[in-house]
């Protein structure tokens, strides 16, 4: 078994979920579940070891631990959002075609994670791009899947004119040497960088190139949502670290201008992203839809993400990495909660919502690890990778970045308590009443991520040990350090077991005191204190929109950037019913005219 | 056994005139001929037929080489099929039809500079019939116009290079040419304006849009693909094979190339009628495809002249169905259509990948080689240009084909399909051929080597040729 | 020292500062009585107040209601038991400073949890409120926090305290930030003119307002405990933590006692002045800071 078997595995068993999907769509669903688990079988057991291999002259392939980290992470969220699949609601059409665009997708992203040359990898990477496109279209109507097609192309085109500079320029498409040959000979490398870079934040949603994250997130179709942003937007993510690592920036220009230490590029682009993490975290705050909110607390999360890779020192790159894992867990999760929301209830605004919590409470509870992640709290994931990202930024002293990492890992907390207090918390709503828990089959993979999730934020050794594994192969000097139960830091070290520690005991005291006091009276959800008013109805009685309206007030004149592409997109439609109305006009004698003095035009300007 | 070349332009000539005799069985006239047709061209092979008997330079000839049967190919294969799809349609043009048939074959046949206006006359005049068929007489008219237009400076030029040259044989031609350059760019532009009416290039195409918005199922493919391709075949063959052009001129012209792709694309972007859509991004890519003739890229240029005749002739054809069904073809009334018509859909869908250069189709790769070459003579602007024209119409392409997928909101909500003739009823054989083209388009996406093997062979030794350095799933240069 | 030594010294150190801290309460319940010409209560009034509500019955309004304050109240322990006190830390070597910030928030958000599930919207404004303040005084206190560290070249928080005996205070090394600091800690604490997410005559009383009997006294007891955190923080980060236990407590109680004297002559703000006012002038102040540190360049080792 090897890599090349896999994804044709994958490809073909894509093809016969159409067959199958066609006459028994349930068993279509059945068969992405036992193909992508299997698939994480073999590749969990193969480990990066996994033998690679020439499959067809371009399409070669050989596994790296980076390869296989980044591999790992997608198909284990691919994997677990099959139970989604499975319970996907009698659609009024027909989906035939998402079964097999599932799989094809899915086979394509360990194409693209375990390529030897850049074009195979550009091959995949476009085949994720439209099947992922196809099937955001089979959610609601709307542009989201075109804007976030033409977002992508434009991102996968910028990619294609860099790797052909490297073709042509280096006469090699091979991924690491291409790059290595563009660090020794300055040339178009640094059009390459940039290039590279900008594809890669396309992916990831990285300011100005993250408007198409909430429309997609908010379009795509329930169960198709976790995978497009617990996974496919971690694709850019393995790009910039690669072109971060083997083209350092540092080796762009023979005498940088330097801030702290860094190449003003890099504190360029650590820039962006910091305000990236600003404006996700503002517009995140002000959304009224679930999916739009988390969409945008997406954009901020690439942003320490993309910080950590830039950075480039040993510790912030394992920072991005946890990063990246942490979140496309934790975002998993909480997609797909509002998957199974949004199934239970049938919306995914959270004015239409609340109360949740005594409806739902394991999906409750899977919710809250999920967003403890998100915001970073212990005793989660999220936690070690923000520490080791902050502990960075403090010790190479970026103070506006690191403002803007404190920023988002605040307001954070503030749209997190948003979406949790307006979905579960609060009133339930009377119409509500009825709704039940979310099936066995989709608290499976809710129970497994957030397990996950935590676990690893627990003992997360393991992990940074394989971090340090992948910038040893990264070539980097040196790497994260690990004695013991401490991960070594610049300035602190990280002992996530006695926090746990110290947080369980703690629990136990609280829990001693809760225990020993005398029993409390459950009471309804109605019978709270008013103030002297009466009151008779939950859906008045709830706290929901416009939730942080003072905070909104103070950036209310915020410019929103999609305009920026809107105008774009005017501009070349003004060009064309320019054309049309120039060149293409009803009148035979108008093209007469063109013809002939254009005819003259051409022989006069060969004239002279 | 072989063939001889003439008989592609012989057979539908002859069967067209004894058609008369035989007016209910037209039809069959029409399908055979096409089909005797194809056979023949299997038959043919490589060489030079001289027609009575006279020596090149003064007999007429027959240029068959690699690039012309490969054309004669594709261009009878996709003809014949269109007479069995449509024979309906065909039934009151299957004279015009064949006559058609045989002035295409002609043009791409032909060695010889006046023959080739001959048949451009015998085309056009087709051509018009075909495009009145739809009863809107006043674009075909504006079309009359046009390639008269046109054929008469093509006229013009001829006459200017006779003089010059004494010569209408194109080998000879090219010959003389290479001896003494210059003096021959007014009638070399005078000549290509005359055929840029033909394919379509920009300030010369005002008569695209008034026949194919309302193009039906038959005058689409014909005028939008199947004529489109050849003359931009023939466009090739001069513009490579015969003609040495100036630095200058080439320099104009491209410039003329360029606007076209460019504003083509953003026409197409603005264009919410899915038969606009296609008019116009057939005028882009024309565009493309004469920017890439004109800078020698011979064998680079054929091929996406194939692969775009094929991809135009798929959708061109549903279109015309989905039209007939549906009765309009604005995009936002059609929203999932697909849905209950997924063999249609999946055609139509490969083909406008494959336009919009999508992996796994093989339009990525032609794109792919064409940049890659572009870029090998150290230009970064034109690479970029194409890129981002690339960028728009793959947006409006997905939007287009995203829009046909997707069900609108009331369906959502309701379950109901409001668009009553969602069933487009076509004959099985539609579904058959626009899969077989659209499976080709796949199965060269993966395995381009091929393709692309067979384009440089053909036109390896076409005189202007860049020598093209070809990227296919084998590897490629650097591998 | 052993694990179950570290452990002891932990749960003694939170011990420690829930007594001091409800002490110092009292005795500062007194002295604004007097500030505001009352009597007050008695000094120990608070310990009589949890141990009264820990015995009375009460209501609740779920089990999130009364998880989410078991989270806070261990969260605020937790955080304790890495909080060095003159000299005395638990866990040497992981009293870190972005921990203990992050731990002390996962208290917070159990508050939060705990009362947004009660059901009563006025609980929920008050978290709104709450948490906008969050956003306004935790930027530039952390941003000053991370500037101390790059200078310091440590996050630990008893490290930063033995560098500052060697090189003095650090509100020597910033002066301007050490005003912004306690701008900040005075918002932590929720002093007037900070105190708008209690704001009893608004919203009556904000995220308390479902509280009695044990949920409020375990409530009393995380506030208690966080207020230590966050007042011992500060001395230690600014004020050269303590050699001594008296020196300790020393500036300890006049920090608090001086913040909450400020907070009994002020009025309050709106919640949005409140953001506007930090992003104003502590930002500002606090980039000036930076700047000069900059400037002066060159750490301590």
């Amino acid at each position: 078994m090897n890599i090349i078997h896999l994804i044709l595995g994958l490809f073909l068993a894509g093809i016969a979920a159409y067959g199958i999907g066609r006459l028994k769509p349930a068993a279509a669903s059945w068969l992405t579940l036992a193909a992508s688990w299997a698939a994480l079988l073999i590749l969990f057991l193969g480990g990066d070891t996994l033998a690679g291999g020439n499959a067809w002259g371009l399409l070669a392939f050989k596994m790296t631990p980076l390869g296989w980290f980044f591999s790992m992470t997608l198909l284990f969220v691919y994997s677990t959002n099959t139970f989604f699949n499975l319970s996907v609601p009698a659609a009024p059409t027909r989906q035939a075609a998402y079964p097999m665009l599932y799989l094809i997708s899915l086979a394509s992203t360990i194409g693209v994670f375990s390529a030897e040359n850049w074009l195979a990898l550009f091959i995949f990477w476009e085949i994720v791009l439209w099947s992922s496109t196809f099937m955001i279209g089979f959610g609601k109507p709307g542009r989201g899947s075109i804007i976030y097609f033409g977002m992508s192309l434009l991102g996968s085109f910028m990619m294609l004119f860099a790797i052909l500079v490297m073709g042509t320029a280096y006469q090699t498409f091979e991924v690491k040497g291409a790059l290595m040959a563009a660090a020794q000979s300055p040339g178009p490398a640094l059009l390459v960088f940039l290039l590279m870079l900008f594809s890669a934040m396309v992916k990831l949603g990285i300011t100005p190139f993250h408007i198409w994250m909430p429309e997609a997130y908010h379009e795509a179709p329930d169960h198709f949502a976790p995978v497009l942003a617990g996974g496919l937007s971690k694709l850019g993510a393995f790009t910039a670290l690669m072109v971060t690592s083997f083209l350092p920036a540092s080796t762009l220009m023979a005498q940088p201008w330097q801030v702290r230490g860094l190449p003003l590029l890099t504190y360029i682009l650590l820039t962006v992203s910091a305000v990236s993490i600003v404006i996700g975290t503002l517009m995140a705050i002000k959304q009224e839809d679930a999916k739009k909110l988390l969409a945008y607390s997406s954009v901020a999360n690439s942003g320490y993400i993309m910080i950590g890779m830039l950075m480039g020192t040993p510790m912030s790159v394992s920072g991005a990495l946890v990063h990246l894992l942490a979140h496309a867990l934790a975002t998993t999760v909480t997609f797909m909660v509002m998957a199974a929301v949004a199934r239970q209830t049938g919306t995914t605004r959270m004015d239409e919502l609340g109360g949740l919590l005594h409806r739902m409470p394991i999906t409750f509870l899977a919710f809250l690890t999920a967003i403890l992640s998100l915001v970073g709290l212990p005793p989660m994931l999220g936690f070690v990778s923000k520490w080791l990202i902050l502990q960075s930024l403090a010790s190479q002293g970026l103070f506006l970045v690191a403002a803007a990492a404190i920023f988002g890992s605040i307001g954070s907390l503030l749209y997190a308590f948003r979406i949790l207090s307006t979905v579960f918390l609060g009133q339930l709503k009377p119409k509500h009443r009825q709704v039940r828990e979310a099936p066995a089959v989709l608290l499976i993979p809710l129970l497994l991520l957030s397990g996950v999730t935590l676990v690893l934020g627990i003992y997360p050794y393991g992990l940074v040990q394989y971090t340090a594994k992948i910038e040893n192969s990264l070539g980097f000097a040196d790497t994260v350090q690990i004695t013991g139960l401490s991960i070594q830091g610049n300035n602190g070290n990280l002992n996530a077991l006695l926090i746990m520690g110290a947080f369980a005991i703690g629990f136990l005291i609280a829990l001693g005191i809760f225990l020993k006091a005398p029993k409390s009276r459950k009471v309804d959800l109605m019978d709270t204190y008013t103030g002297g008013e009466f009151i008779y109805s939950p859906e008045l009685y709830s706290y929901s929109t416009n939730f942080f309206a003072p905070l909104e007030r103070v950036y209310a004149g915020l410019p929103e950037i999609s305009r920026l592409y809107e105008a774009l997109a005017n501009r070349v439609r003004d060009l064309g019913t320019l054309v049309q109305y120039l060149f293409f006009s009803p009148l035979p004698s108008r093209t007469a005219l063109l013809i002939s003095v254009v005819t003259i035009l051409l022989i006069w300007g060969e004239a002279i | 056994m072989q063939m001889n070349p003439v008989l592609t332009i012989a057979l539908p000539l002859i069967l067209a005139f004894t058609k008369i005799m035989y007016r209910r069985i037209a039809n069959l006239f029409l399908v055979l001929g096409s089909l005797l047709n194809v056979l023949v061209v299997f038959f043919i092979k490589e060489g030079q037929y001289l027609m009575g008997g006279y020596a090149p330079p003064f007999g007429i000839v027959l240029q068959v080489d690699a690039y012309a049967l490969y054309s004669l190919l594709v261009l009878n294969v996709l003809f014949a099929a269109l007479t069995i799809l449509v024979t309906k349609k065909a039934e009151n043009l299957t004279s015009s039809s064949l006559i058609a048939l045989a002035a295409l074959n002609g043009l791409i046949l032909t060695g010889d500079l006046f023959n080739l206006f001959v048949f451009l006359e015998i085309a056009a005049i087709a051509a018009i019939i075909i495009a009145s068929s739809s009863k809107r007489y006043h674009h075909a008219f504006h079309y009359m116009v046009a390639s008269i237009i046109g054929s008469t400076f093509y006229l013009l030029g001829l006459i200017l290079l006779y003089k010059q040259y004494g010569t209408l044989n194109m080998a000879k031609m090219h010959e003389l040419m290479l001896a003494s350059p210059g003096g021959s760019s007014v009638a070399v532009i005078l000549i290509f304006v005359g055929l840029a009416v033909e394919v379509k290039l920009m300030p010369f195409s005002g008569w695209v849009k008034g026949v194919l918005k309302n193009a039906d199922e038959w005058i689409g493919p014909m005028i939008g693909a199947i004529y489109g391709g050849a003359m931009m075949i023939v466009m090739g063959r001069l513009f490579t094979d015969v003609f040495v052009v100036s630095p200058k001129v080439t320099l104009l012209l491209s410039i003329l190339a360029l606007v076209t792709l460019v504003g083509g694309e953003a026409a197409a972007y603005d264009s919410e009628k899915m038969r606009e859509i296609l008019l116009y991004s057939g005028v882009a890519q024309s565009g493309l495809e004469i920017l890439l003739i004109l800078n020698g890229y011979a064998a680079l240029s054929f091929i996406l002249i194939l692969s775009n005749m094929m991809a135009k002739y798929v959708m061109f054809l549903l279109s015309g169905y989905i039209v007939n069904a549906a009765g309009t073809d604005v995009l936002g009334d059609l929203k999932g259509l697909f849905r209950s018509n997924p063999f249609l859909g999946f055609a139509f869908t490969a083909a406008g990948l494959s336009l919009a250069g999508l992996p796994l189709f093989v339009g990525f790769f032609i794109k792919l080689n064409i940049l890659y070459n572009l870029m090998m003579s150290h230009s970064y602007w034109l690479p970029a240009i194409i890129l981002i024209t690339s960028l728009v119409e793959g947006i409006y392409m997905l939007r287009m084909i995203l829009g046909l997928w997707q069900t609108g909101l009331e369906v959502q909500e309701t379950g109901i399909q409001i668009i009553s003739p969602s069933n487009i009823k076509t004959k099985y054989a539609v579904h058959a051929i626009t899969l077989i083209l659209s499976l080709a388009m796949v199965v060269f996406g993966l395995m381009p080597d091929y393709a692309l093997d067979l384009a440089q062979k053909a036109r390896g030794n076409a005189v202007a040729d860049k020598p093209a350095m070809m990227i296919g799933m084998k590897g490629g240069p650097g591998q | 020292m052993n694990a179950l030594q570290s452990i002891g010294t932990g749960l003694g150190m939170a011990l420690f500062g829930w007594l001091l801290q409800t002490t110092i309460s009292g005795v500062t319940r007194k002295v604004i009585a007097r500030i505001q010409k009352r009597r007050g209560p008695v000094w120990y009034q608070n310990f009589r107040d949890i141990m009264k509500l820990l015995n009375k019955r009460s209501v609740t309004h779920g089990w999130a209601f009364d998880f989410g304050l078991l989270v806070a109240l261990a969260g605020a322990i937790g955080t304790a038991m890495f909080m060095p006190v003159a000299g005395i830390v638990a866990f040497k070597g992981f009293d870190n400073f972005f921990m203990i910030i992050y731990l002390a928030a996962l208290g917070v958000f159990g508050r939060a949890l705990s009362s947004g599930s009660s059901g009563n919207p006025l609980a929920t404004i008050g978290v709104m409120r709450g948490l906008t303040q969050n956003i306004g005084y935790k930027v530039p206190y952390m941003l000053l926090v991370i500037a101390l560290i790059s200078y310091y070249r440590t996050s630990s928080i008893s490290e930063i305290v033995e560098l500052q005996r060697v090189s003095g205070w650090s509100v020597l090394v910033m002066p301007l930030g050490f005003v912004v600091a306690f701008i900040s800690l005075h918002g932590m604490l929720g002093k007037k003119p900070f105190d708008t997410y209690l704001a009893p005559a608004e919203i009556a009383s904000g995220p308390l307002v479902e509280y009695g009997g044990k949920q409020l006294g375990i409530l009393m007891i995380a506030h208690e405990l966080s207020v230590f955190i966050e007042v011992s923080l500060f001395v230690n980060l600014f004020l050269g933590g303590g050699a001594t236990l008296p020196e300790f407590l020393l500036k300890y109680a006049f920090i608090y006692i001086l913040s909450s004297s400020l907070g009994a002559v002020m009025g309050r703000f709106r919640i949005e002045q409140v953001v506007r006012f930090y992003y104003k002038v502590p930002i500002a102040l606090t980039i000036v800071q930076i700047l000069m540190l900059a400037v002066m360049r060159g750490g301590v080792r």
